[in-house]
Parts: structure tokens; sequence; C-alpha cells
């Protein structure tokens, strides 16, 4: 068969891509998540199959493996303090620490979906279907302390911001204060949501929806109705907010919107979009000047949209990306992929 | 889109009718495939005791206009993270609540493009308590719509009823869904490899199973085939049940291949003829039969032809004449219909040869599905196409449908169409004639 010339290009960009290549290692599992450590050199890097490594990210080497975690791991979050990972699983909660110790915070054989953990450590939020969990550290380790079976259709995100949880699922989103875990105040739209992002100055809730469009709460909700943005291809499944929070950042199908908020929301105006153009964009880290997207087919684009556009970098991979993270402004970028490899660059 | 999705099954059926008996069964058996179970509160205790379906449980409406197109969000969710792994499953299980109305679940495999290129939609199952459904078989919506939906119903419990039961409770089934397997059990003790991996499209054995699955139908009652002279003839006709018959007149050649013909002349627009008006061969006519009494014109060639009448010839004493004298038809085929219209639950199999337009084909389709995807549960068959040499399975439930390219056709195998709707107020009649205005 003969190669069709976007095939010979692509070919030719992974072969380029090696030179600027840092290292690679095969870790023989799906990768689902990548999370830098902040502050040092480590990453965490978890296989959606049973495995967990933590690595070294400058000298490429696995300094612990952690296997037969779980049938499915669903989700990941680290400490804030001590940086130890605390998975969800299909059999439960784990803390995994940097000494390799392995501790079960709640064993159970079900599906823990999604995770989240407070910014002092002190309170673990986790979803099982329509039941929310709360742990609480108390004495050095984390005590089940309450399961709110109140949700009425299974809980879809579980975020922190600052000091409150956000928890959605069809019903809209929650929040609970850390200050009483106990109430909660209900933002309300009944849609199949997605996945939660909130503004870090705490003005905007967002969800990305199942029926191709965002659904924004502004907060608190008493000052402004809520609206949404429509007309998304598909669904919205990658959402972010800018660490200033004035752009907030969005999927589409092979490019990235980057919407406005610096005026307040952005009725009337169109989004930037930066176009991609080969593959769907699964992932993307945005640091308020270097944006770096990945597609699902192996491309890296790397951007800086308050200057064009137009990316300015592109590399690829022989491989299918799952995922993407970043250690900050001028560090490595790590890819994840099906094949089981991660790439840093 | 994938050629290797992973199949998914559906299994539905009432509270105590074995679901949870078939699931360990599968789970326990020895058969060497990766299965994952999603169970009724997806990501919850799979334990199956609840009576009634959580009322606000993720199954929303999607915004696309479709006012039956409910699916699980909480589903797509879940299916979406299982294809995240290295080693694929090879195969999936959703098993739905006792009360449960299968279409959400089902719909969900359409509606998601991620879940459309990984997954294909293999089967639904239907545990049926051979004991227990005649009590809910003639009153309960729920389930009529489960063994509506099913490509497989598994009556169980066969060792509690009398055989003249158990055949009662299968005629039952046969009578809403006439696609289905039934497979009788004990226990759920079915054999596996009948019900994962099947790949439900498979129409084949349906034709056996029921002698009225793909009857024929055509959009005209009556071929009435003529020896003419050439010269002018009249064509006569008395007042009929109707204001118009429609007509096509054409010289004979191969009957077969002219009913196509006259299919596709019949679902387009009928020229007007008054009385004494002009007829004209190869062209659908309407002749106005107002009067008590009316004639027409034909300036015939000498040789044979054929009258492709809407209704009965005898409806309307339709008669043909050359200088008074009565014409006698060599052969009048009169074509049999059933009017199926009925308000409960039934099936409408249509089965033929002829090549179908694609373009047309999901034009109506889409309007059929539109109009009356709210009555129609499911849909599913093989076609064949002209310009492509694989067949086309598709499948839909209520207003959504898929249509995929298959296996090429075999050298052997003679190129049908075969098509099942089951429903509620299906017209056989208009199902019919819209496939077949459909031909290429």
């Amino acid at each position: 068969m003969m190669e069709s010339k976007v095939d010979y290009a692509i070919k030719q960009l992974i072969d380029d891509s090696k030179s600027s290549l840092n290292w690679r290692l095969n870790l023989d599992c799906f990768i689902l998540k990548i999370i830098a450590v902040p502050s040092s050199e480590f990453i965490w890097v978890i296989g959606s199959e049973e495995k967990v490594f933590l690595i070294d990210g400058e000298t490429a080497t696995i300094v612990k493996e952690f296997e037969n975690l779980a049938e499915i791991i669903f989700s990941a979050v680290i400490h804030p303090e001590t940086y130890d990972l605390i998975l969800s699983t299909s059999s439960g909660i784990q803390l995994l620490t940097f000494e390799g110790k392995i501790f079960s915070l709640v064993e159970e054989e079900d599906w823990f979906e999604h995770i989240a953990i407070s910014s002092d450590g002190r309170f673990i939020l986790a979803s099982k279907g329509k039941t929310l969990y709360t742990l609480e550290q108390k004495d050095g380790n984390y005590q089940l302390t309450a399961k709110d079976t109140s949700f009425t259709s299974t809980i879809s995100d579980v975020i922190f911001n600052v000091d409150s949880f956000l928890i959605s699922n069809y019903g809209g989103v929650r929040e609970y204060p850390v200050s009483n875990l106990e109430e909660y105040t209900l933002f309300e739209w009944k849609t199949s949501l997605l996945n939660i992002s909130w503004s870090p100055d705490k003005k905007y809730i967002a969800a990305g929806t199942q029926e191709n469009a965002i659904h924004f709460w502004p907060y608190p909700l008493e000052e402004e109705k809520d609206f949404q943005m429509g007309g998304y291809q598909t669904k919205v499944d990658t959402i972010l907010w800018s660490a200033d929070s004035t752009q907030f950042l969005v999927n589409g199908v092979e490019d990235v919107h980057i919407w406005d908020f610096s005026d307040g929301p952005p009725f009337g105006k169109s989004p930037k979009i930066l176009t991609c153009g080969y593959g769907k964009i699964i992932d993307f880290v945005y640091d308020g000047n270097l944006l770096i997207a990945v597609s699902e087919e192996g491309i890296i684009f790397y951007f800086l949209p308050n200057k064009s556009n137009e990316f300015i970098n592109i590399k690829a991979i022989d491989a299918e990306i799952t995922c993407l993270s970043s250690a900050g402004i001028g560090r490595n970028a790590y890819v994840g992929s099906k094949s089981g490899d991660i790439y840093c660059f | 889109m994938s050629n290797n999705r992973i199949p998914v099954t559906i299994l539905t059926g009432f509270l105590g009718s074995g679901k949870t008996t078939l699931l360990n069964r599968i789970l326990s058996e020895n058969h060497g495939k990766k299965i994952a179970v999603i169970e009724n509160e997806f990501g919850e205790v799979g334990v199956d005791n609840e009576l009634v379906i959580d009322a606000d449980e993720e199954i929303f409406e999607m915004n696309n206009g479709c006012i039956c197109c409910t699916v699980r969000g909480d589903l797509i969710r879940i299916l979406t993270r299982l294809t995240k792994r290295k080693d694929k499953l090879d195969m999936i299980l959703v098993e739905t609540t006792g009360m449960a109305n299968p279409a959400p679940v089902a719909q969900t495999f359409w509606v998601d493009n991620d879940l459309q290129e990984q997954y294909s939609l293999d089967a639904i199952i239907t545990m049926v308590d051979a004991r227990h459904v005649k009590l809910h078989i003639n009153d309960s919506d729920e389930c009529k719509q489960q063994i509506a939906f099913a490509d497989i119903a598994i009556l169980n419990k066969t060792d509690l009823v009398s055989e003249q039961e158990l055949k009662g409770v299968e005629s039952a089934i046969r009578g809403i869904n006439a696609m289905c397997e039934i497979y009788p059990a004990e226990n759920a003790a079915v054999d596996l490899n009948k019900i994962l991996d099947v790949n439900a499209f498979d129409l084949d054995k349906k034709v056996e199973l029921n002698p009225k699955f793909g009857e024929e139908e055509f959009p005209f009652e009556a071929i009435v085939k003529y020896k003419l002279p050439k010269g002018k003839l009249l064509l006569e006709l008395d007042e009929g049940p109707d204001p118009s018959i429609d007509i096509l007149i054409k010289p004979y050649t191969n009957l077969e291949s002219q009913k196509n013909e006259a299919t596709v002349a019949f679902s387009g627009d009928a020229v007007e003829v008054k009385a004494q008006g002009e007829l004209v061969l190869n062209q659908l006519l309407q002749l106005e039969t107002t009067k008590s009494f009316q004639s027409f014109d034909l300036d015939s060639e000498e040789g044979e032809f054929v009258f492709f009448t809407q209704h009965g010839p005898d409806e309307f004493n339709m008669q043909l004449k050359q200088n008074g004298e009565t014409i006698e038809p060599l052969e009048i085929i009169e074509i049999e219909h059933s009017h199926s219209h009925d308000d409960d639950v039934s099936s409408v199999g249509i089965e033929f040869t002829s090549p179908l337009n694609l373009e047309k084909f999901q034009t109506w389709m889409s309007g059929l599905l539109q109009v009356h995807g709210p009555d129609i549960f499911r849909c599913k068959g093989i076609l064949n196409f002209s310009g492509t040499e694989n067949r086309i399975v598709f499948q839909g439930v209520h207003m959504l449908f898929d249509a995929q390219p298959d296996r090429p056709w075999k050298s052997d195998e003679e190129k049908r169409n075969q098509l099942i709707f089951i429903g509620r107020n299906l017209d056989r009649q208009m199902l019919n004639n819209g496939i077949k205005g459909c031909l290429a």
C-alpha cells in the first residue's frame, strides 16, 4: 500500500522529535496519569492496571515500583505536604508513600472512581457510585468519618479548590466547605456533567457536559445567573483555568479554545482558537505563557497563545498518547502512552 | 471505525428471573475470556435488590431533538474508562435493573463517538421467568418492552411449568418479537456460546422461525397480464371504493424485475388522468373513478402487457375492450396483503433481493425514525446496497440507528435485504412501501 503524504510527514516528525527527547522508558502498562511532584525531580506514574511507579524524572530511573494494587486504578492525587500518592481503585482507597509503603485507607471491592484532597491534606473525599466517602487525618492516620448517600445519581467528579470540595453528578454541582463538610450548596443543572473546574480565584465553576457544552455558575451564585457555552462538536471532556483565572481552556476536536474571562463572562465574544489539525486533542497544560497540547494520535503541539494562534513547535511519538504532565515553567514535559512508554521532552 | 470493537451484551429481565444466576454462571465458567460486568448500579454494590428503578439515576434526554433519545451518562463514563487498559477486554456485560426499559442503555452506544469507536452492541438478552411471565406479559409495558428489545430470550425455570404452558409462553414471546432466539433453561443453564459474542445481527435463522417473516409485499394488489392487439382500446372502470385508482401499464418482459420497477414507480407521484383521458405506458397513472362508469383511451401496440393495479381489478370492475369486445386477461396475479396495524407490540419482517440505494435508504430511514421512532423499539437487518460488495448491517433503537459494512457477500450467497422492525402500531404495508421506494 502506498504511504500517504501525511503518514510520511508524521514518520519524519517522529524521527526528528527523537533529537529533542530527553528519555523514554517502557513501564508495560497503560499510562493513565502522570503527576509531577512539586519542586522536585520526581514523578508519580499511574498505570491503569495494578501498577504505580515513582520515577526520577532527571535520570529516568524507577525509584519505587508498586504492583498488584487493584484490578483497576481510577484516579490519583498527591498529598500536598508529604507528596505521597493516594489512589482510588476498584478495591478501595490506598496511600503509597515515597518510602515504598502501601496503606489501605478504605478496603471495599467496589469502584472508587474519583478522589480529591484538601490543600492541608486533612480531608480526602472519594466517590463510589452514588456514595461520597469522607476521610479525615487524625493522629497521623486517615479515618473514614462519613458516607454521604444522599446523591441520587452516580458522582461524576470530585475536586478541591482553596477551601471547598466540589462534587458533580446529574443534578449539578455541590460545594462542601472544609469548615463544615456536613452541609453543602447546590449549583443546580440537570445534565450529564463530565468534569468540573473551579477558577483559582473562585469566581466561576465550570463543568464540561456530555451534551457538547460547558455550564458555568458564577460564584457565589446569588450575584449572577448561571450560563452555558454550547456548539462544541463533541462532548467537552478537557477543561482548564489559567492560573490567573483570566483564561478558560477547552479542547475542541482538533484544536484548543481559549475564552477570555479577564472582563467577566465573554458573552458575545469568540474564543481564541489554537488549531492543531491532527488528531483529537485529549490533554493540555498551560502556564499562562506556554501551552502544550497532545493529540491521541501521538502529536505534541507547543503554542504561545498570547502571541500567536499558530503552534511554534511540534513533536510526535510513535504511540497513542494517553496523558500529559509538566513539571512547571521551563521544566520537562512528560507524555504517557497506551503502549506503556513514557516520553520526557 | 475500529473493526475489533469490544462486544457488549445487555442483560435485562425482571427481578427474580435469574439474571444473577446467569451472571454467576458467566463469571465462573471456564471460557478463557476477560469479561467486565457492569452491574445495575454502576460502580455500586451489584446486589439485585431493587424492585423499582431509581427514577433519578442518570438517565437523561439528549438535547438532539429526539424525544425518545434517553441515554445513560454514567454508563458512558464507565465504558470510556474501561477503554483505558493495555490488555483489551474480550467482552462487556451490562446488567440492567429489573424493571428498567433497556432503551437508554442500548441507545448509549449510538450517541457517544468514543463509545461507537470502541464498542459494538452484540446482543440484548432478556431473562424470562417461565412461570411468572404470563402474569405480566399481557398487562405490563415493561415486560413487553424487555421482550421486544431482546435478541435472545432465555426462558428460565422451565422445570416449574408444564410443556403446554411452556409452549404458550414461547408463543406469547414470539407474538411480540418474531426475531429473538428463545432458549429454554433450568437454573439459567444455557450454552454461553449461544448468548455471548454472537453478533445478533445474524438474521439467517429468523426466517425459519417465522414463516411470515420477510414475506414480500408490494404497493399494488394485483398484476393483470393481457395479450393486446394493435389499435385503439378502452379501459373501463366502474365507481369503486376509492375516488381513484393507481395503475401502471408496462410491456411485459420479466415479471420479477418488473415487480420491483413497479414498486419504485408506486412510491413516486402519479399523473392524474380524468375520464376519457389518454393512458400512457411506463408511467404511474391515477385514474379518476368518481362516476358510476368511466373509460380511458389506450393506443396499443400488439404484444403482451402487464397492468399493476393499486386495488383488485374486480373492485372497479375493470375491463379492457376493443370495438366493444372484451379482451380477457391471460392471467390475474393477486398480491396478498396483511394490513397489520397493531396497537400492541409486534414485529414486521421484510425480505427481498433487489439492491438498495444508500442515499435513498438513509433519507427514508431517518424520516421514518423521526416520525415513528417512539413506536419502533428496535430495527435491524442486513442490507444489499448497489455499488458495494459487502453486506451492510444496521440496527437501531427508537430514533437512533447505525449502519456498518460487514463481511463481503459470499460467491454462493444470494444477496438479500433482510430487515425487521419491532414495536407498537407497526404498519407492515407502510414499511414495505417505504423500503421498496429505496431500490436502486
